[in-house]
């Protein structure tokens, strides 16, 4: 057990990132029941990190932005931004003066700010580029070295990559796969640099329990590859291996990401399974009995069936009409999980 | 050049934020494209999923972190210096959307209560909604730095080590300022039936 002096501001946060103890969770509880100002910013906390999530459509507008923002900077004598460089400046010190000083100046930065977005406004809702440009990963993948086996195929990541928006089939990373074999080192950092690579690289350290590799690996593809179908299955994966490692708050993130850009995704049972077992780690039984709830009503013939109706009966909800399985010792953080590797 | 943070593992975005440094167009894309969710996320955050502000916002903040990164010194992170970038944009334009509002009606968005995903009862939903529009009201008026603190710790979870680190204040600075937001925010509640309801239910 951990043993350091935390402030009560520090619980907080710790706590909304799964990282507290037992006994340091109990510690939080008592200072909630003391701060009914705290208890008010723990709720808020979790509301804010429920809007942290991604969104279907956030791939086009962020091609849109960064390729404006691009421009902006990029083009010094035509810049279309919604501000210019003097007066974003500008704004971001006039942020920093106090409310009484704030009040009069900000009066002042609204109507400038109105004036130069009516004048900017057509020149930045410029429609987006035709062809989505790549989002090339520049940099060098620091990635720990896997042993050089052929690149695998599992079915589920299959299923969800060759859906993909691009040539990002199993067999064309077969193919660079193979071309690897007799290739110098430049021609292998092009396969680690795309997203097939990267996410290769990951599933190999996942398999071979170097989970701490892994995760880093999962969240550099997310990082140079955030639209890529391979960076979409990693939350799934990743979540896993956090909940492995008890940072069941971390997990839960991973799987609503999976979940709010994924919803009729092939691993949307997987995720919901597993923020359901991350909720519980985390205490937040009345969330975790609704996923149990949405994993048996969409997946009523899910392999976790059996593990969410124990739970559904354990947390004080009848489950649906199927004949109640006899009880077991308690399930643990992996029952019932078939291993993707 | 730019030394490593002091705190925790090397930031994955240095590497991308040396190259953007040079003025490479092609670098310069390859940064913002890291940047680009984890802003648009805070900007989200901060202003509410559903503000029709979100894209334009998010484009100024990287417009301003670009601006920013030429006299970046390597204080912090990148990865805090770009996220206190984008707070305190997002912040600016909050200040900026709710004067506005004052001459104008409340838009539907705004009356539209905001979706409290982690509630279980509507009782709870409403209560944090409460909570949720008290606590956005606050950041609109408190003097900036305590604005900023517990926008970082509150918002985007941010410990008092970490945001010592962003701010580039030392930690006791942080501690004052969260203590007088907070101070704040109480009496403003103190005021609410609600957190009078919740002050009985745990006295």
């Amino acid at each position: 057990m951990k043993n350091r002096a935390m402030c009560p501001d520090d619980l907080l946060v710790l706590a909304r990132r799964g990282e507290l103890c037992r006994a340091e969770l109990r510690q939080l509880q008592v200072y909630l029941q003391a701060s009914p100002v705290s208890r008010v910013l723990h709720d808020l906390g979790h509301h804010y990190d429920t809007l942290a999530t991604d969104r279907p459509n956030d791939d086009a507008l962020i091609e849109r932005v960064v390729s404006r923002a691009s421009e902006c900077r990029t083009s010094p004598s035509k810049q279309q931004g919604p501000r210019r460089p003097l007066q974003l400046a500008a704004v971001i010190l006039l942020g920093l003066v106090s409310v009484g000083v704030a009040a009069a100046t900000a009066t002042h930065l609204v109507r400038r700010g109105t004036a130069a977005s009516a004048a900017d406004t057509q020149e930045v809702r410029r429609p987006a580029p035709p062809a989505r440009a790549a989002r090339s990963s520049g940099s060098s993948s620091r990635l720990p070295s896997a042993p050089a086996d052929p690149v695998d195929t599992e079915a589920p990541v299959a299923d969800e990559t060759s859906r993909g928006r691009g040539p990002l089939s199993p067999q064309g990373a077969s193919s660079r796969a193979s071309a690897r074999s007799s290739s110098a080192a430049p021609q292998a950092e092009r396969v680690l640099d795309s997203a097939a690579g990267l996410f290769s690289q990951a599933n190999k350290l996942r398999k071979a329990r170097r989970l701490g590799d892994a995760e880093r690996a999962y969240r550099q593809l997310q990082l140079t590859h955030g639209g890529s179908p391979e960076a979409a299955v990693s939350h799934v994966l990743l979540g896993r291996i956090l909940l492995r490692q008890g940072k069941p708050g971390a997990a839960c993130a991973e799987f609503e990401r999976y979940l709010a850009g994924n919803p009729g995704g092939s691993l949307a049972e997987d995720a919901l399974q597993g923020q359901a077992m991350g909720l519980r780690a985390l205490g937040r039984h009345a969330e975790e009995k609704r996923v149990w709830e949405t994993l048996l009503s969409r997946f009523p013939g899910s392999i976790y069936a059996r593990v969410a109706r124990e739970r559904l009966e354990e947390l004080g909800t009848p489950s649906a009409s199927v004949a109640e399985p006899s009880p077991a010792a308690g399930p643990t953080l992996h029952e019932g999980q078939p291993d993707h590797d | 050049m730019m030394p490593p943070s002091r705190l925790g593992p090397p930031d994955p975005l240095a590497p991308l934020a040396r190259a953007a440094q040079s003025g490479d167009p092609a670098s310069i894309r390859v940064f913002l494209a890291a940047l680009a969710p984890r802003v648009l996320r805070i900007v989200r955050q901060v202003l509410g999923a559903e503000h029709p502000d979100v894209e334009d916002v998010t484009q100024e903040a990287l417009v301003g972190i670009l601006e920013a990164m030429a006299r970046f010194r390597g204080e912090s992170s990148v990865t805090h210096f770009i996220r206190r970038v984008a707070l305190l944009t997002a912040l600016n334009a909050r200040r900026r959307h709710q004067l506005r509002e004052h001459l104008a009606p409340r838009t539907a968005w705004e009356d539209a209560p905001p979706a409290v995903a982690s509630c279980s009862t509507p009782a709870e939903a409403v209560e944090t909604q409460r909570c949720l529009r008290a606590f956005e009201a606050l950041l609109d008026e408190l003097p900036a730095p305590q604005a900023e603190a517990i926008a970082l710790h509150c918002v985007l979870g941010y410990t008092v080590g970490e945001t010592a680190e962003a701010c580039q204040v030392p930690e006791n600075t942080v501690r004052s300022r969260l203590a007088a937001a907070k101070a704040t925010l109480r009496k403003r509640l103190h005021g609410e039936a609600l957190l009078e309801a919740r002050i009985r239910g745990v006295s």
